[in-house]
C-alpha cells in the first residue's frame, strides 16, 4: 500500500515537472512557429528575391563573421591568461568582460559611437587611413563585436581551465617551448569550447540590433531592416524578412554545430 | 651525477627544509615516505617546475637551479596520467622526438626503438582513452625516455597499475636501470622501494630524515620513522650501559651480550617473530626473561599478533599453534624470553 502511494506521488511529481517544462519550451517555440505559420510561402519567396533583403542578410553574415575572426585573435589569448595566470585585479577584469552583456544595448551603441565617431582619435585615425567608421560595415563590426565578445572569452576561458595544468607541465618538461605547448596542447584541448564560443559570438553579433542601429542605420543589417519595414510598412511586411533571416541563422548554426561535432569525434 | 645541496622549498603552506642528496650515475634512488611528506614537490623541484627558495641543484657539476624544466635533461613522469588525450600513442611519442630533431629517418628509428623497449608497438595507433593504467604508464614512460633524459624522475609510477601490471612494470624499470638509466623514484610503498632501489632516502614532513644504500637504510634504520616504515614495530632507542646491557626508557634492562658498541645511544630492533613466550615462568637464570601482560590480540596473515606490555609496548608474532595450545587470552600474564642473538642493534651517532 505504501509502495503504491509513493508510486503515485512520484508519478504526480513527474507529471508536474513535464507540464512545467513543456510550458517553458512552448514559450520559445510558439512565437517562432506562429511567425512561420502565419507567413505565406509566396511572400517569403518574393522577399528572398528582394535585392535589399538579400544584400542585408549577406552584410549581416559577413560583418559578424569577420568581427568574430578578427577579435578572436585577442580574445583567445585573453581567455588563456584568465584561465592560467593569477594577476592583480583579475576578478575586476572578469567583471569588465561581462559588462557588454549586462548593459542595455542601446547604451552599448552610444558607448561605441562615442569612441569611433569622427571627432575622436580613433575616428580621425581611421578616417586618415580612408576607413569610415560611422555608418559603415567597419562600424557595424565594432558594435557587433562589442556586445558579443564576452561569449567567446568566457567559453574559451572555460575551455582552457578544463585543460589539466599537468599536461602543459609534462609538455614543458619534454622540452617544448611555450608556443609549442600552447598550439599543440592547450589550444587543441580547449578547441571544442573555443569553437562553441566562436559560434555564440558570431550568432550574437548577427542578431544585434540596439548597438548596431546607433552606430550604423545604413548600410542596413537585417535586424535593422526588419525594424525599418515594421515601422514603415507594418507587421505583414516585416514578417517574411524575419522568417527568412531566422531560416538563414538556423541553417548556419546547424552547419557549424555539425562541423564541430565531427571535429570532436575525430579528435 | 645529481646533487641537491641544502634545498629549501616553500609551496603554499607546505615547506621542505634542508634536503641534501647525491644520486650517482646509474643509481636507482627511491625516495620513500608517507603521503604528504613532500616527495612530489621535491621531484617537481628537481624537474624545474617549482623553484627552490634556497639551495642549489647540480647536474654533473653544473648548477641547473635556474634552468627551465625542458632544458635540464631531467624527465619527469607524473603520478597523474599525462598522456596527451587528443594524440595517438605514436603522436604522443613523436611530440617528444620532434623537439630535438627534424630528421625524419632518425625520428622514425628512435620511435621504433623506444616502442620496442617498452613493449608498446602494438598500441601505436590507439588513443590514450582506450588504454589500461599499465599501458598508459608505459606510453608516458616511452615519451619521457624519447627526450633522452639523463635523470628519469618517477612519481608513484605503479600507483595506477593493477597487480599483474605492477610486476611487469617493475621488471621494465629494473631493466632500464641496468642499461644505465639513472632513476629517482618516489613511493609510499615499502615493498616497491625495497624491490627496486639501490639507494634510498626516507622522507617525512618535508625532511629527508635518512638516506643511504638500501641495505643500510632498510636493514639498519637509525630513525624510528624509518623502522616503522620498514615494518619493524619493536624499535627502541636505548641507553648503552657499556656492560653488555642497554636500558630502554629507564625502565627495561636488556642484555645485548656484547660491549662492542661505543656510542651512548643505540637503536634496538626486537624481531616480533623471534620472541619466545610461555605461560609459565621461565627459569630465572636465563637472560632477558620478562613478565608481561597482554593488552591486545589481533589477526594477521601469519596468524596472531600479541601486543604485550613489559614496561614498554612490544609486538609479538607467536607460533599460532602455541597460542591455541596455551589458550593465551587477553588479560593473561605471560613470560617472554628474548635471546640477545636475535637483537638487531644499530649505533646512533
Amino acid at each position: 500500500m505504501t509502495q503504491s502511494t509513493i508510486g503515485f506521488k512520484i508519478n504526480f511529481f513527474r507529471l508536474l515537472l513535464t507540464f512545467l517544462a513543456g510550458l517553458a519550451l512552448l514559450f520559445i517555440i510558439a512565437p517562432l512557429l506562429g511567425l512561420i505559420i502565419h507567413t505565406s510561402p509566396v511572400s517569403i519567396a518574393e522577399t528572398a528575391s528582394d535585392k535589399e533583403v538579400t544584400s542585408s542578410i549577406w552584410l549581416t553574415l559577413w560583418t559578424s563573421m569577420l568581427a568574430t575572426l578578427i577579435l578572436s585573435l585577442g580574445a583567445i589569448p585573453l581567455a588563456y591568461l584568465l584561465a592560467r595566470r593569477n594577476f592583480r585585479f583579475k576578478r575586476m577584469v572578469s567583471g569588465i568582460i561581462d559588462l557588454p552583456i549586462v548593459i542595455p544595448h542601446s547604451a552599448a551603441g552610444i558607448a561605441v559611437l562615442s569612441v569611433i565617431s569622427r571627432e575622436t582619435i580613433v575616428g580621425k585615425t581611421a578616417g586618415s587611413l580612408g576607413i569610415e567608421m560611422v555608418g559603415s560595415p567597419a562600424g557595424i563590426m565594432v558594435a557587433m563585436a562589442f556586445v558579443s565578445l564576452p561569449f567567446l572569452i568566457n567559453a574559451a576561458r572555460d575551455g582552457f581551465s578544463d585543460v589539466p595544468v599537468r599536461l602543459e607541465q609534462a609538455a614543458q618538461n619534454l622540452g617544448a617551448s611555450s608556443i609549442r605547448v600552447f598550439f599543440c596542447i592547450s589550444l587543441p584541448l580547449a578547441w571544442k569550447n573555443i569553437v562553441s564560443g566562436l559560434i555564440m559570438m558570431f550568432a550574437r553579433g548577427m542578431s544585434e540590433f540596439g548597438a548596431v542601429i546607433i552606430v550604423a542605420y545604413h548600410p542596413m543589417v537585417t535586424p535593422v531592416l526588419i525594424f525599418e519595414r515594421f515601422g514603415a510598412f507594418g507587421l505583414n511586411y516585416a514578417k517574411p524578412v524575419a522568417v527568412l533571416f531566422i531560416g538563414v541563422c538556423l541553417m548556419f548554426f546547424i552547419l557549424l554545430r555539425s562541423f564541430t561535432k565531427d571535429k570532436s569525434q575525430h579528435a | 651525477m645529481l646533487e641537491l645541496k641544502d634545498i629549501h622549498i616553500q609551496a603554499g603552506d607546505f615547506k621542505i627544509s634542508s634536503v641534501s642528496l647525491t644520486v650517482e650515475k646509474g643509481d636507482y634512488f627511491v625516495v620513500a615516505g608517507p603521503s604528504g611528506a613532500g616527495k612530489t614537490i621535491l621531484l617537481e623541484t628537481i624537474a624545474g617546475l617549482i623553484g627552490p627558495s634556497k639551495g642549489t641543484i647540480l647536474l654533473n657539476g653544473r648548477d641547473i637551479s635556474r634552468i627551465p624544466s625542458g632544458k635540464r635533461s631531467i624527465g619527469l613522469v607524473f603520478q597523474d596520467n599525462t598522456a596527451f588525450p587528443h594524440l595517438s600513442v605514436r603522436k604522443n611519442i613523436l611530440f617528444a622526438l620532434r623537439i630535438n630533431t627534424l630528421d625524419k629517418q632518425r625520428i622514425e628509428n628512435e620511435l621504433q626503438q623506444v616502442a620496442d623497449n617498452l613493449g608498446i608497438r602494438h598500441l601505436m595507433h590507439r588513443k590514450p582513452s582506450t588504454l589500461s593504467g599499465g599501458e598508459l604508464q608505459r606510453v608516458v614512460l616511452a615519451r619521457t625516455l624519447a627526450s633522452k633524459p639523463q635523470i628519469l624522475l618517477l612519481d608513484e609510477p605503479l600507483s595506477s597499475v593493477d597487480a599483474a601490471g605492477k610486476d611487469q612494470l617493475k621488471t621494465l624499470l629494473r631493466n632500464l636501470n641496468r642499461k644505465g638509466q639513472t632513476i629517482i623514484h618516489v613511493t609510499h610503498d615499502f615493498d616497491e622501494a625495497i624491490s627496486l632501489a639501490t639507494k634510498v632516502g626516507i622522507m617525512n614532513s618535508g625532511k629527508l630524515i635518512e638516506q643511504g644504500t638500501t641495505d643500510k637504510v632498510f636493514h639498519h634504520p637509525t630513525h624510528e620513522f624509518t623502522a616503522r616504515f620498514c615494518g619493524y614495530r619493536n624499535f627502541f632507542y636505548a641507553e648503552n650501559l657499556h656492560i653488555g646491557q642497554v636500558m630502554i626508557d629507564n625502565k627495561v634492562l636488556i642484555t645485548i651480550g656484547t660491549s662492542k658498541f661505543k656510542s651512548e645511544k643505540l637503536a634496538l630492533i626486537i624481531p616480533e617473530e623471534k620472541i619466545e613466550i610461555s605461560e609459565l615462568p621461565i627459569e630465572n637464570k636465563a637472560v632477558n626473561t620478562f613478565k608481561a601482560s597482554i593488552t591486545d590480540i589481533t589477526h594477521n596473515r601469519n596468524g596472531f599478533v600479541l601486543e604485550a606490555d613489559f614496561g614498554v609496548k612490544l609486538y609479538i608474532q607467536p607460533n599460532s599453534e602455541l597460542l591455541l595450545k596455551n589458550q593465551i587470552s587477553l588479560k593473561n600474564e605471560i613470560w617472554l624470553k628474548i635471546e640477545p642473538s636475535v637483537l638487531k642493534i644499530i649505533e646512533i651517532n
